[in-house]
This record gives structure tokens, C-alpha cells and sequence, in this order.
């Protein structure tokens, strides 16, 4: 194929043509854009359903997955471990393959995916069924970023 | 005059991602130069040979940035062949569906980095923006935006949400109005003209000794494409024609891209409307992903991803985890081989121009 090759000074005046026209982006905090419903963000988990299997932090590719124990529920059904998933979100890629693998479907993914915060251990918690940040996470109040 | 060695990169805004080049100048024309890669090296290979077979999908997606689908299925192609499954018929549409939804999104990347790169920066605002809108069908269909971890072995992971077809049409239509704007603003700009007709042409004997794939070889005039030559997912019922120019200049692989957006938007629309008129349900094959072990061998499968040939081969030995897994990036011959003669007698202010030109994407240099 060969394409007729020509120029035209004028044609940056064209973009002008776009004033006016509504912007991709949206006003945050004013308009916030819903994620889409398979988001994939942080993850909740009914730990009265889990069953401590560790399925899920086998499967885990980035490691993010530490079982801990939980005696409380040590008293449940044979075949249940005493066991519950810490998950380690400076690791975690949200993946979902550990929701994948979750035989009880206990181990879910929620569509809230910000948290800020200057200690590194808040990023490490164990998921139970309350869904994280589940109040605006895109408002940020910038007093509650700086440094105390 | 006195000859300057210069650094290119990696910080340099000029240069597509963590990837430098050492040139030598002499007044404002390049006499010699230097690849180096390595900044982005992370291990890909090897550190697949630690994960499960099922484990690779949500590593693998990052040795392409803007294209991250065919790296996942290019890896799943080769385990299915390897593992020697069939994907539901379904799940190949579904898999063609996101292949040329990242052509499409790649391309705008490439326009907006080559816009960039010869100071057109509107070009590269409009590109950027309207690669959002298909961002946002990739996250209706896979839940994340950029690396999709959507193509595993097996087939994709869902079916397309109620009414999605509908909504891929719709971004379809407003990408082909777009296109026409970009035509008047970009490809028919006189800057854009002069500072690509001619530079760093690239015959077709040539880039075939380097083996130059993908858009860069159909700009010479080699009508190679993965996607005709080995099909795989739907492209076997899919209808089209490979487009090919002469020239083999910057103006004509920047114009091979143009001409193969409205290509992969007709493309899209043949899906679609096959999804529609197909029975929902089966899309993918799971097997058990933690005990899923892969007969002894090898296979290679390759894509045509939106920078060329993208090939993986794997070996197994029998285990639950690769024994080897290698990467064929179309990036090491256009970034680095073919980069270091082409910029030779060039100006200096196309240094970064060609390299946008290429399309050279440095991770899958570095895997
Ligand atoms: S969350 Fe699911 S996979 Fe993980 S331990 Fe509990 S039941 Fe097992
Ligand atoms: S989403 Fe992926 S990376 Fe994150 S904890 Fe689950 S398996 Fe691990």
C-alpha cells in the first residue's frame, strides 16, 4: 500500500476545535468515578465459614499470604484448621487467584483498593467479613497525611 | 570537530521506559552508539521456574507494560500446547477480544510516545485520554486496568459481563471518529511529515537479516504476521487482510500503526458480533491450579503482539512448575540490534523519535 505523503501547516489549529468539548477526567473528590463491579481490590473473609485449609496462601504467587492462629476456632468440624489468612498488601499483586482456590468461598475481593497511611505495619492485617475503608477512600484529608 | 559521547536515558523523558542509550556525536549527527539494557532486568525467567503452572499469568503480564494480554496468552498458548487442552470456543473469542483491545491501547501509546518525541504534545494528551475508555472495558471484563492477570492456561477467566459487546461497540465507534481527528491533527501535520519522511529507512532484505517483525517488518514491505502465519485463539474465523507499505521510513511505521488501528477496530467489531450470536457459559478449562502437573516436553507458541513476534517456550519435566521457561521479545532485535546501526548518521534530535519509531518496549529486553 503506498500512501499519498502530504503536510499541512494548519492542521494544529484543528485541535482548537476541542475547546469546550467535556474532559476525560472527572473532579475528584467532587465526582467519583465507581469502580467497575469485578474490581478486584482488598479482600474480605468470613472467618466463621473459612476453614484455615491454607489453599490460599499456597497459591498465593507473591507470598503475601501467612496463616495465623486462631485457637477460637480450633473446636470446628473435623478437616478445619485453627488457622486463619493474614494478608500482606505491600506483597499482594490482586491477583485473585487465592478467591480462585477458596474451596468454602469464604475469601472474597471487594472493590476498595486505597489506603494510606506512614506505618508499614497497617498494610498487614488479617481480612474478616467488614470491608475495608468501605466510607469514600478517594476524600483524603491532607491533615491526615502529614507527618505527626 | 570534536566527537561528545552522550547518555540517553534511563531518566531521559525521551526514552521508552528504563532503557539507555550511549551515543556518540559529532556536531548534532550520531556516529556511534550504544544500547544498554538492563535497568528493568527482574529475574522474569527464572523466577517462573519457582511458581505453578497457574502462577504465571501474574508475573508474565509485566514484561509488556502497554500490552500485557499477549504476554499472558502467549505463555498460556504454550502451556495448553504443552499440556495439549483446548480452549472452549467461547473463551478463543473472548481471548481475540482482549488480544486486539491491547493492539488497540499499545498503539495509542505509540502514537502518544512518538507525538511526544517530535514535539507534538496534544497528539500525546488525546491518545493517553482515549486509551482510558478502553482501560475502563478492561476493567468491566477483568477487573484491573493495566495488568489484566485475565489469560491463563486453560482459556480466560470469565465471561463477558450482560451488555458488554454493546459497550465495546460503543468505545469502537467513538475510537474511529477519533481516528479522523488525529488524521487532521497528527498524521496529515507538516511537523509530523518532515521530521519522519525518510529517516532511518529500513529495507526489506534488511529486516529480514535482523529479524524485524511485527508492524516494523509490513512497514518494509514483509508480510509476516503470527496471526496469519500460525493462527491461534479466533483468528482462523476472523477476516482479514494483511496491510503492508514499501518505504520502510519512521513516516511509514508510524502510518503501518495508524492504518492497523482501524484494522484491529474492524476486527473487534467481528468479534463482537460473533459473541452476541454465541450460547454463553464455557469459557475456560480449569484444572486443579495447585496440583496441576504438565507432561514432560516442550512447546513454543507464539503472538503477534503490537510490537511483533512474541514467542514463549517452555519446558516441562514432568513437575508442577516449568522446568525453563524462555521469552522471544521482538524488542532485543529492534532495540537494540537494529537500533545501533539505524541511529547511525541520524541527528541527534531523532535519537529519541527512532526509538518511538521502533516501538522498542525494554522490559522484554530485560525479562
Ligand atoms: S480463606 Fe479459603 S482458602 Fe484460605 S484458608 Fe480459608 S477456606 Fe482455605
Ligand atoms: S490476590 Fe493474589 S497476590 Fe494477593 S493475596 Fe491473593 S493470591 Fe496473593
Amino acid at each position: 500500500m503506498t500512501i499519498k505523503r502530504e503536510g499541512s501547516l494548519f492542521s494544529p489549529f484543528r485541535a482548537l476545535k476541542q475547546l469546550g468539548k467535556k474532559p476525560h477526567t472527572v473532579q475528584i473528590p467532587k465526582v467519583v468515578k465507581p469502580p467497575a463491579e469485578r474490581y478486584r481490590g482488598f479482600h474480605t473473609n468470613d472467618l466463621e465459614k473459612c476453614i484455615g485449609c491454607g489453599n490460599c496462601s499456597r497459591i498465593c504467587p507473591d507470598n503475601a499470604i501467612k496463616m495465623v492462629p486462631f485457637p477460637e476456632y480450633a473446636k470446628k468440624e473435623p478437616g478445619s484448621m485453627p488457622l486463619r489468612p493474614q494478608i500482606d498488601y505491600g506483597r499482594c499483586c490482586f491477583c485473585a487467584l487465592c478467591v480462585e482456590v477458596c474451596p468454602t468461598g469464604s475469601l472474597q475481593m471487594v472493590k476498595t483498593f486505597t489506603h494510606v497511611d506512614d506505618k508499614k505495619e497497617s498494610f498487614v492485617f488479617i481480612p474478616d467479613s467488614k470491608v475495608v475503608h468501605e466510607t469514600p477512600d478517594f476524600v483524603l484529608d491532607t491533615k491526615d497525611l502529614r507527618r505527626k | 570537530m570534536k566527537e561528545v559521547d552522550l547518555f540517553f536515558g534511563p531518566q531521559h523523558p525521551g526514552i521508552t521506559g528504563n532503557f539507555s542509550v550511549r551515543v556518540k556525536i559529532d556536531g548534532d549527527t550520531v556516529v556511534k552508539a550504544q544500547a544498554i539494557p538492563g535497568f528493568l532486568h527482574r529475574g522474569f525467567e527464572k523466577l517462573m521456574e519457582m511458581r505453578h503452572w497457574m502462577q504465571g499469568p501474574p508475573l508474565i503480564c509485566r514484561i509488556c507494560v502497554p500490552d500485557a494480554d499477549h504476554s499472558e496468552t502467549g505463555y498460556s498458548m504454550a502451556v495448553e500446547r504443552l499440556a495439549g487442552i483446548e480452549v472452549p470456543e467461547r473463551g478463543k473469542y473472548i481471548r481475540a477480544l482482549t488480544l486486539e483491545m491491547s493492539r488497540l491501547s499499545a498503539y495509542l501509546f505509540y502514537f502518544a510516545g512518538y507525538g511526544g518525541s517530535i514535539g507534538l504534545y496534544t497528539i500525546a494528551q488525546w491518545a493517553i485520554g482515549d486509551r482510558d475508555y478502553l482501560l475502563d472495558l478492561y476493567e468491566e471484563l477483568t477487573g484491573a486496568r493495566v495488568y489484566h492477570i485475565f489469560n491463563f492456561p486453560g482459556g480466560p477467566r470469565w465471561d463477558t459481563p450482560e451488555g458488554f459487546e454493546d459497550r465495546v461497540d460503543k468505545v469502537m465507534d467513538y475510537l474511529e471518529k477519533r481516528l479522523k481527528e488525529y488524521d487532521k491533527l497528527y498524521f496529515n501535520n507538516m511537523v509530523f511529515l518532515k521530521r519522519s519522511q525518510d529517516v532511518a529507512v529500513m529495507k526489506k532484505s534488511y529486516a529480514e537479516k535482523m529479524e524485524v517483525t511485527g508492524p516494523n517488518a509490513r512497514a518494509t514491505g514483509w508480510a509476516i504476521d503470527v496471526r496469519k502465519d500460525d493462527p491461534y485463539a479466533a483468528y482462523p474465523d476472523l477476516d482479514f487482510e494483511l496491510i503492508t507499505q514499501d518505504e520502510g521510513d519512521s513516516y511509514a511505521r508510524v502510518m503501518q500503526r495508524r492504518l492497523e488501528f482501524q484494522q484491529s477496530i474492524d476486527l473487534v467489531r467481528q468479534i463482537t458480533k460473533k459473541l452476541r450470536s454465541m450460547p454463553r457459559g464455557n469459557v475456560r478449562l480449569i484444572p486443579n491450579a495447585l496440583h496441576w502437573k504438565i507432561p514432560r516436553g516442550e512447546a513454543y507458541a507464539a503472538v503477534e503482539s503490537s510490537k511483533g513476534e512474541l514467542g514463549y517456550y517452555v519446558v516441562s519435566d514432568g513437575g508442577i512448575s516449568p522446568y525453563r521457561m524462555q521469552v522471544r521479545g521482538p524488542s532485543i532485535s529492534h532495540g537494540v540490534q537494529v537500533y545501533e546501526e539505524m541511529i547511525v548518521g541520524q541527528r541527534l534530535a531523532d535519537v529519541a523519535a527512532l526509538m518511538f519509531s521502533l516501538d522498542v518496549c525494554p522490559p522484554d529486553i530485560d525479562r
